[in-house]
């Protein structure tokens, strides 16, 4: 006997919606990063120079062709704060990991 | 919010270099290039910055990394990188952008990108006689016909697009 349709339509529904919301998350991300994919697996040196291209550019992301610096990139320098929360880098562990390199094998277990 | 607290935090900020340099060190511009672009041309300033770049770190085996003690030879390399890059942006502007701009999409991976390189790199061996060799290798990877991971379809298409553009304008203009 085949299952009614009937049957299905909440499973549709569940897809459906877990399909919006990873979506979903993945557009803002998308949109937050300037209409880029996100970095992931960086090391110090990508990080370092993620910063400087903030000095130079002040956008997130930014990038520039520009042979020669502007001037005010001589003194320019950030200013990093942050809060207190009790968890963090624990929760998204999985995406944690990636971001760090632990799932494409970059570690170092010594 | 407290009085004191809003006295405590808010200060007016000047972006002024409280240290100079004294005067007897000369100016000299810094690269404005970001992180992709100039990781699309690093091969190229590489190439033509060879005996810059490598008496700036014989210098820095010299004097045990001294930072004050190689401040001529980094000027030299920084002067250096710079003109590179302005002769890229003259030629090969479009292609540059093509190229860092996938780059940017693709977490920087060179290996994502080798259609748009492709292009970089022929306009910049026809107009600068650059060519990029990666040093200590057996093979030159991205002079693979058939690599195990190949560049991303979405950096072929913009390849193709722009191929088409162009071909269309030169024809506009003959």
């Amino acid at each position: 006997m085949p299952v009614p349709f009937e049957g299905l339509m909440p499973y549709a529904i569940m897809a459906a919606f877990f399909g919006l919301a990873g979506h979903g998350v993945q557009f803002i991300r998308y949109w937050d990063n300037g209409w880029k994919n996100d970095r992931w697996n960086l090391d110090a040196w990508d990080k370092r120079m993620m910063k400087r291209d903030f000095l130079l550019t002040g956008i997130k992301r930014g990038q520039s062709q520009e042979p020669v610096a502007p001037e005010h990139f001589k003194t320019a320098d950030t200013i990093e704060q942050q809060y207190y929360s009790a968890n963090r880098g624990q929760s998204f562990v999985l995406r944690d990991r990636l971001w760090r390199g632990y799932v494409f094998g970059d570690w170092d277990w010594s | 919010m407290v009085l004191g607290q809003v006295h405590a935090t808010r200060h007016k900020w000047e972006n002024v270099e409280s240290t100079p340099l004294p005067k007897d060190i000369p100016e000299v511009d810094e690269v404005g290039a970001t992180s992709a672009p100039l990781l699309a041309a690093s091969f190229y300033i590489g190439e033509k910055c060879k005996p810059y770049n490598d008496d700036f770190m014989l210098c820095k085996q010299e004097f045990n990394g001294g930072t004050l003690d190689c401040l001529k030879e980094g000027r030299r390399v920084t002067r250096c990188a710079i003109s590179v890059l302005k002769d890229i942006n003259k030629y090969c502007f479009d292609e540059f952008k093509l190229n860092y701009e996938c780059l940017e999409q693709n977490n920087q991976s060179l290996g994502r990108c080798r259609a748009s390189e492709g292009v970089l790199s022929k306009c910049i061996f026809d107009n600068l006689k650059l060519k990029k060799q990666i040093p200590g290798v057996e093979a030159q990877i991205h002079e693979k016909k058939n690599p195990i991971y190949a560049s991303s379809s979405k950096d072929a298409r913009n390849v193709a697009e722009f191929l088409k553009t162009k071909e269309v304008a030169a024809a506009q203009t003959d």
